[in-house]
């Protein structure tokens, strides 16, 4: 009952490029979990989405074996976690299922808000944390600032600090020492009743929902009758192993140990963050270390095709067994008919979500602009909450709005520091704080609208700093703001999905920005086309798309009519991805123009 | 039934005009008559074993030369091809035999011995006369040397021909097409087409007509084409295709055969034939055809005749039924009939009971009517 076990149950914890995913490569190479034949670039980000953005956002798990120099045989569960601000909540699951963190800091970087952030979560789990300070082979690398940096800034000790470059590999043996060294062993707790605490689950058609979890106590074998402590529904487990990362099946799962199971489980809604116990010993109390995830980002969702609105149910319902932190409800829009206004954790995790049904799915989507929740007092004190701008209610029915407000932090290199407050100015920042990390790098504070952050705020910071500021943000709660509700006509008629609600004091500007950039993105039609921008009924901007004069294919060179035939059909293509509102084509993209205003 | 037409292809000109993105060649008069041989060998090789395997050859009410240029090749190496193709079809009395020619190549010699071959109509490639215009375009002829080609044609007796035009060509005012039109309309010919500029991916125009600002835009098109209809119909022209006007009774029947989605034979290099329901191609490339001429692929299958059909009759004034949109269409039943009345409104269409037909202004968006419907 007391022998250690011989498990290391760890993350890594990084900002984005900072070279996570290269160094587990590395680490699995290392172990030989996995050959460099077999080695596409980058294993662990196994989702096409996520290797052409270069970001983890599903969870992967890989086991490696690796003889320490101690001479003793031990089993390292990696279990990887995205590095991207709208995913805390996949983060934190990771993080409930290890004993240990690698905190991974570019050399040349330094500390970046995300990796704060995260080291944060790490250190409220009670996570041992091992510094590591990668490319530090490059150039530009000053990887004793970066250590000072860490210490100043975290408050860690880092006389373990490991220098490596996990791109040329060195002293990757080092990580692996340091792995077995530092980070404790899990509890042997294998005589106690079974819990196993779920970090991640997919579906699929033939075996079911495949359950990704850490077992902390006792075992579950095949055969066993499970439950979930959250959900009284029974399943036989029909197969279970390890994750190497392959699916490896084995006969039982032990305290300590981390892997996957299947037992045709079906209809359950969300198991993230649930304990797995048997039937036969179940065990009284769940696991602790669980935080739900809260949607904080909405849109509307809509096919194209009004036929595929049970596909699309169909396939909400399963990316919600795949990412339980994706929230749908239907809704019915007058200009979009049935769809479902569905919640995110960001714009990122929007834009995948969506991307991802679209690929898997073969969804042809319209999203509608990201909204937050306001939450509205009407003049009876009735307090009612608004996912969907198209549904604020008049001003003379309403006492006050409330809209989430965040605390951002940023992190950029002093010359952008004037460049970065004007965009905090504009988007209603409201400054807290500057502070001077070194020399030469600024933290910013700021109160912001959450609405504000997710129009786009990312790409401006981007742009205003040259790509060196970094943010990171989290929920203060609910302030009231002088909102009003635009809306856009077309046409003559009101299209609720392309409502907003934004500053009484910005809304005429807003109006002409986005009336002039949907006369861009609308194409001309047979017809002329209208746009108005309208608050309580009084038009404020006003653009029309003119009628398009000429679409023919004049000459049929020598009989050759398939070229014609062609052109038409691509033409026929590209009006699939438009909706038509009324008599009116109007292409995904402009039901996103709010993202895309240029001005300020 | 097998097709009453054929198509023959003469890839030769003098020079290669910088919008043409056709299978066409200068300076390669020594391969006239090897290219007349393998056109020859092809129709022989093609039409035995076609004919072998049962195909019963129906007579042919229209043959059209086209180009390239023609008129280039002497009338003694036609002699040879026609004495082929009698071989294997019968010609209607009233067949209907194009040859096009352009301006600068007109020869009282070559003119004559075509007309001693039974050709009956000339298709000119005037494009504009306009000196300025002309030069834009690229082509090495006159106003004058198109003006003399009329007078040449007519002198050999040919009375029906038609006369080729471009516009929305860059520096073309309204004043310019106008004059254009009227001077066209001054030699009374049969027959008129007319396109709008194509700027074709792989021509020098691509290149130098990058920029889209450098072109007239759609709206300047369309009014020149609004200019073109108003101005033929004034003068007794039907407007018979969407780029095609005629006087009565000398609509090309080789162009009709065409958008009637009907079959016809072709050969010569880059030729497209559409034969027992398959469209199939030669090679683009001379040499290539000239050592091998009876290779073909195959352009695009299946076909989806119906499709084809309402793209292609949509061009005629003769408009196509409700019942073809019926077939074809993937939208609903009510909001086509919805975008029906709305077309007619906005002077797209005119519906006679179950026929649509496209008017003058509707023609010119030919692509976004259908769109709306199927």
């Amino acid at each position: 009952m007391s022998t250690k076990l011989n498990i290391r149950n760890f993350c890594i914890i990084a900002h984005i490029d900072h070279g996570k995913s290269t160094l587990a490569d590395r680490l699995l190479e290392t172990t030989g979990a996995i050959s460099k034949r077999e080695m596409k670039a980058q294993v662990l980000d196994n989702m096409d989405l996520e290797r052409e953005r270069g970001i983890t956002i599903k969870l992967q798990t890989a086991r490696m074996e690796y003889k320490a120099n101690d001479g003793q045989d031990y089993v390292l569960n990696l279990i990887d976690t995205p590095g991207h601000v709208d995913f805390t909540y996949e983060v934190s699951r990771s993080l409930a299922a290890c004993e240990g963190a690698l905190l991974i800091v570019d050399a040349s970087q330094g500390v970046e808000a995300q990796t704060l952030a995260n080291v944060y979560l790490a250190l409220e789990n009670k996570l041992e944390i091992i510094p590591i300070i990668n490319k530090v082979d490059l150039p530009g690398a000053e990887p004793e600032r970066v250590k000072k940096e860490i210490e100043d800034l975290i408050g860690i000790d880092t006389s373990n600090v490991i220098y490596i470059s996990a791109k040329t590999g060195l002293n990757i043996d080092q990580v692996l020492e340091a792995v077995v060294k530092y980070i404790p062993p899990p509890r042997n707790t294998i005589d106690l009743p079974p819990r196993g605490l779920i970090f991640d689950s997919y579906f699929e058609s033939y075996r079911g929902i495949i359950v990704y979890f850490r077992m902390f106590d006792g075992r579950i074998k095949v055969g066993d009758e499970i439950s979930f402590m959250a959900n009284e529904k029974k399943f036989i487990v029909s197969e279970l192993g390890y994750l190497n990362p392959g699916q490896l099946p084995q006969k039982e799962l032990k305290a300590g140990e981390v892997g996957y199971l299947a037992g045709f489980i079906k209809e359950v809604s969300s198991l993230v963050g649930d304990t797995v116990t048997t039937t036969s010993n179940r065990a009284t109390e769940p696991l602790i270390g669980y935080r739900p995830a809260v949607p904080m980002v909405f849109c509307g969702l809509y096919p194209i095709d009004a036929d595929q609105y049970p596909v699309l149910k169909d396939a909400l319902e399963k990316l919600k067994l795949n990412d339980s932190s994706i929230s749908y409800e239907p809704e019915s829009s007058g200009a979009l008919g049935l769809g479902f206004r569905c919640g995110f954790l960001g714009l990122l995790h929007m834009e995948v979500a969506q991307e991802r049904l679209e690929r898997e799915y073969k969804l042809n989507l319209i999203a509608t602009a990201p909204s937050v929740i306001y939450r509205v007092t009407k003049h009876k004190g009735e307090v009612i909450e608004i996912e969907n701008p198209a549904f604020l209610p008049d001003a003379n029915h309403r006492e006050k709005i409330e809209e989430p407000f965040v605390l951002l932090h940023i992190f950029l290199p002093n010359e952008f520091v004037g460049n970065v407050m004007e965009l905090c100015q504009a988007r209603r920042g409201v400054f807290k704080d500057m502070k001077y990390i070194d020399t030469k790098r600024v933290q910013l504070t700021y109160d912001m609208p959450l609405a504000e952050i997710i129009t786009d705020f990312f790409d401006g910071l981007k742009s205003r700093s040259k790509g060196y500021a970094s943010m990171d943000y989290e929920l203060i709660g609910y302030r009231e703001s002088k909102l009003v509700k635009l809306d856009v006509l077309i046409a003559g008629e009101p299209v609720d999905a392309l409502s907003a609600i934004v500053h009484s004091d910005k809304a005429p500007y807003f109006g002409r920005l986005l009336t002039s950039k949907l006369r861009e993105l609308i194409p001309r039609q047979l017809f002329e086309v209208p746009i108005q921008a309208a608050i309580g009924g009084k038009v404020v901007a006003r653009e029309t798309v003119s009628a398009v004069k000429k679409n023919v294919i004049a000459k049929c060179y020598g009989g050759d009519i398939t070229r014609k035939k062609k052109l038409l059909e691509k033409q026929k293509e590209g009006k699939k991805r438009m909706k038509s509102v009324g008599r009116v084509e109007i292409p995904q993209e402009a039901f996103m123009a709010v993202l895309k205003l240029e001005g300020e | 039934m097998n097709p009453e037409s054929i198509y023959i292809h003469i890839p030769f000109c003098k020079t290669k005009c910088p919008y043409c993105d056709f299978a066409s060649w200068a300076k390669k008069e020594h391969l006239f008559e090897e290219y007349i041989d393998a056109l020859i060998s092809e129709i022989k090789t093609k039409c035995e074993a076609y004919f072998a395997m049962g195909n019963l050859p129906q007579p042919i009410h229209s043959l059209f030369i086209g180009g390239g240029t023609p008129s280039l090749i002497p009338p003694d190496l036609y002699e040879k091809l026609f004495s082929e193709l009698k071989k294997h079809f019968q010609f209607l009395n009233d067949c209907e035999i194009t040859m096009e020619l352009n301006p600068g190549t007109a020869n009282d010699n070559f003119l004559v011995g075509y007309k001693k071959l039974g050709v009956n109509r000339i298709s000119i490639g005037a494009q504009s006369f306009n000196e300025k215009i002309l030069e834009t375009l690229g082509r090495k002829h006159s106003v004058d040397e198109t003006i003399e080609a009329i007078e040449k044609i007519k002198n050999a007796g040919f009375t029906n021909f038609n006369l080729d035009f471009i516009f929305s060509v860059p520096g073309m005012t309204k004043q310019i097409w106008e004059e254009s039109i009227y001077k066209a309309l001054s030699f009374n010919p049969k027959h008129i087409s007319s396109y709008s500029l194509i700027i074709e991916p792989g021509t020098p125009f691509e290149h130098i007509y990058k920029d889209p600002k450098n072109l007239p835009t759609d709206d300047t098109a369309s009014e020149f084409y609004m200019l073109l209809c108003q101005t033929l119909n004034e003068n007794g022209y039907k407007h018979y295709e969407v780029s095609n006007f005629a006087k009565s009774g000398f609509e090309s029947k080789h162009n009709l055969n065409y958008w009637l989605a009907k079959e016809y034979y072709a050969f010569g290099v880059g030729a497209h034939r559409y034969l027992n329901g398959l469209r199939t191609a030669n090679t683009k490339d001379l040499d290539l055809y000239i050592s091998n001429p009876n290779i073909e692929t195959i352009v695009d299958f299946p076909i989806n005749y119906d499709f084809e059909k309402i793209m292609l009759t949509s061009r005629l004034n003769q408009g196509f039924s409700l019942k073809s949109i019926e077939r074809v269409t993937t939208k609903d039943k009510h909001y086509v009939k919805n975008m029906l009345n709305t077309l007619t409104e906005g002077g797209f269409i005119e519906l006679f009971e179950d026929n649509v037909h496209l008017t003058d202004k509707g023609m010119f968006v030919n692509n976004e009517i259908l769109l709306k419907l199927i």
